[in-house]
């Protein structure tokens, strides 16, 4: 019994680099596996209190989630081309964390990195005002 | 009469026999499996065939509006190529358990006291401690963004992120445990029970989309820690001043195991291309790190340090070889996560992983890494 005990989860440890996937307790180990072959990203989030106001960075913290989660989840949002129900959920989470900042707009931003440098492009803006 | 011929303890016809039975699978993925794929991806496969993605890939059909055909093929390569190089391994290590008995002993059960099995018990609890101490705390905070909750893997059978209530008692629960697996009563429950719990946690810790890696070397050993107690409370029963730990030998593998995993998807995902400078370049750029941006700004430190990298994550099983390789890669890995964390930014100057070195460098009897180096 103790050998087929140890047996199975050592066949569990290799399962997730064989499937190429997370099997959660074991997972697979593929971070910076990746090649970058043209350029990295991220994503960052802001915000307008007033239609023609300045852009205020959104600190992620707010919603008890770290910079990298949040990119990841706006990545994921993103391509999967959801990005309405992405608004619909910051919004409930805003409300969630009784954040009392009033929004005139949202802005979600990609920055590239490339060997070369940095630049950013606007994917994404949900304006309130013209509501 | 007639000898046969032995690989191993084995009989040479059972290798053949295995070795011929994997080489027919392949030729069978070559010929027909992939022809398969490729008929699925077109919606032309056979219904027995449509059935089986849908319940072991059941993404297949929403991914293949994104993705080209050319994507799913080289994903059942790599699964194949895995499976092989794994199932080699394995052979591998088959191969030296049945004919090196003796070597095999001395490796698979390093010899140690009861009382050091209780250090390294305590020295569990106390990075346990360390790790999950907030967890709490980040779990009820993690509550405001529980709109954005996708649960993974068998979390999907309660799909929704746990009540505060739920989350503080999983903690307390967990405390408790970990606490109490120190004393000698019902030990092995309370820290199986830790353990449980601990793994709990951190599913809802990566609920959010992104998993995380900062705990996986300490999820492994810890699956081991009920067996090292079953060992040492056996051990002190029957009064032996040594006991064949083996637990102890399958926490130091199932760590040495998630370096190689690591090293290997390296080079099976981004290929000889992975070791180029540019592309450690581009990841030392988007981590923004002080000292990351400076070996950015030299092209051969971006060359050397992925090379050394990956020689450290492959060649980790050296710990293995002799205690003067086992003392230089653990001194080279202490510098791998410190470069990592002042690179790329990723964990801490202290991480469980070089933490959890602890358990390689205990000092164990009649092993042949005992011997003076």
């Amino acid at each position: 019994m103790k050998k087929i005990i140890i047996g199975i989860i050592c066949l569990a440890i290799w399962l997730p680099f064989i499937a190429t996937t997370h099997f959660y307790p074991f997972l697979r180990f593929g971070m910076y596996a990746e090649p970058v072959r043209k350029e990295l990203e991220y994503f960052r989030i802001t915000f307008k209190e007033k239609a023609k106001g300045p852009e205020q960075a959104f600190d992620v913290r707010i919603l008890g989630l770290d910079e990298r989660m949040m990119n990841y989840l706006i990545r994921d949002y993103y391509y999967q081309d959801k990005m309405s129900a992405f608004e619909r959920k910051l919004q409930e989470s805003c409300k969630s964390a009784d954040w009392e900042q009033s929004v005139a707009s949202w802005q979600i931003w990609q920055i590239h990195v490339t060997a070369q440098g940095v630049d950013s492009a606007q994917v994404a803006t949900f304006d309130y005002s013209r509501r | 009469m007639m000898r046969r011929k032995h690989l191993g303890r084995k009989p040479l016809y059972w290798w053949l026999f295995l070795v011929g039975l994997h080489l027919a699978g392949l030729l069978l993925y070559v010929l027909y499996i992939r022809s398969l794929i490729t008929a699925a991806y077109q919606g032309e496969a056979p219904d027995w065939f449509t059935q089986l993605i849908k319940g072991l890939y059941p993404r297949f059909f929403t991914e293949q509006h994104r993705f080209p055909m050319a994507f799913f093929l080289e994903k059942a390569d790599q699964i194949l190529l895995r499976y092989l190089l794994f199932i080699s391994m394995a052979g591998g290590v088959y191969y030296f358990y049945t004919s090196y008995q003796q070597p095999w002993r001395k490796l698979t059960q390093p010899q140690i006291t009861p009382q050091q099995a209780y250090w390294l018990r305590i020295a569990w609890v106390v990075i346990s401690l360390w790790a999950a101490y907030d967890w709490q705390g980040i779990l009820l905070n993690m509550h405001r963004a529980a709109a954005f909750y996708a649960p993974i893997s068998f979390y999907r059978l309660y799909p929704v992120f746990p009540s505060k209530i739920l989350i503080q008692l999983c903690w307390w629960g967990w405390l408790v445990a970990t606490l109490l697996s120190l004393t000698r009563w019902k030990t092995t429950l309370w820290t199986s029970l830790s353990v449980g719990l601990f793994i709990i946690q951190q599913g809802w810790l990566w609920g959010f989309h992104k998993m995380d890696h900062t705990w996986a070397s300490l999820n492994y050993m810890s699956l081991w820690m009920p067996l090292l107690v079953v060992q040492q409370q056996q051990a002190q029963r029957k009064e032996k001043t040594f006991f064949p730990a083996s637990a102890l030998f399958l926490i130091q593998v199932s760590i040495a195991f998630v370096y190689l995993q690591a090293g290997l998807e390296k080079l099976l995902v981004g290929g000889w291309g992975w070791l180029e400078g540019a592309t450690f370049r581009t990841f030392l750029l988007s981590a923004q790190t002080d000292m990351g941006r400076w070996v950015a700004q030299h092209d051969f430190l971006c060359q050397l340090l992925p090379v050394l990298g990956i020689i450290f994550e492959l060649g980790f099983l050296a710990v293995f070889i002799s205690k003067f390789w086992r003392i230089i890669w653990l001194i080279a890995g202490i510098l791998f996560h410190l470069g990592t964390f002042l690179l790329l930014g990723a964990g801490w100057y202290i991480t469980p992983w070089t933490l959890l070195y602890i358990f390689y460098i205990f000092p164990q009897k009649n092993s042949h890494l005992a011997k003076p180096v």
